[in-house]
């Protein structure tokens, strides 16, 4: 049997104060990942046997 | 083997499901597909996809999603604070919602070509832009040998507290993914 999948915890400490400074000086993804995205979206659609 | 991405074809498991032969080089990812996937959709803790080449009739690649969140221990206000200071106070959380990546494998036929970051952006995509399901971020249970693969992707660390363990939580901020 696989592992667990493992739970995401409360944040607290240090990680708070980490995470909150990893979110606040992200920066926008470039236009190029967001069109290889859109793409990647398109092509995955066009092979589905649902819909995304 | 060189993939042709538009040859694939993209399945929701169901009980049904004849999985085709996949094997990567992490046996827990081959367990999972094998033998706890279907037992996850019947109790709808996380639903798999399948990507299968039907050419060589076999499973290319499976990822499984779930429902997360991300919260904050609420001692922790001036944090939190910080990061709701675009929210008008009426509209505030205790939480963020996330969409979690469970598993995502490639066959190791076809690895090294793109697929596992494709499937990645598609669900970036998919979240942000479609939004048949909104979700701020998308989180990751990321075994130790794919923490690169992940941060090449523009996923981060969550916490310092897994960083010995067998694998370690990840995440994506999908803001990053709408803002000019």
């Amino acid at each position: 049997m696989a592992r667990p999948i493992k739970e995401t915890p409360e944040l607290r400490g240090n990680d708070a104060v980490r995470f909150e400074t990893l979110i606040s000086t992200s920066k926008p993804v470039s236009k190029e990942e967001k069109e290889r995205a859109r793409k990647a979206y398109e092509v995955m659609k066009s092979i589905s046997n649902f819909q995304w | 083997m060189k993939i042709d991405f538009s040859k694939l074809r993209q399945f929701q498991l169901t009980e049904d499901s004849d999985i085709k032969p996949f094997k990567c080089a992490e046996d827990d990812l081959n367990d999972f597909l094998f033998e706890d996937a279907k037992y996850f959709q019947r109790e709808l803790m996380a639903v798999t996809y399948l990507l299968e080449y039907m050419e060589q009739n076999k499973t290319a690649a499976y990822f499984s999603l779930l429902a997360d969140k991300i919260i904050f221990n609420p001692d922790e206000k001036g944090v939190w604070n910080k990061l709701n200071r675009n929210i008008p106070n009426s509209k505030r959380r205790r939480s963020y919602p996330a969409v979690k990546v469970g598993r995502l494998a490639v066959n190791e036929d076809y690895s090294g070509q793109g697929l596992g970051t494709f499937i990645l952006d598609n669900i970036k995509y998919a979240f942000s832009n479609v939004k048949r399901l909104c979700c701020r971020f998308i989180t990751v249970d990321a075994l130790k040998t794919a923490v690169p693969f992940y941060e090449r992707n523009g996923f981060q660390c969550i916490t310092e507290s897994d960083k010995d363990d067998e694998t370690r939580l990840m995440f994506f901020d999908l803001k990053n993914f709408i803002t000019e």
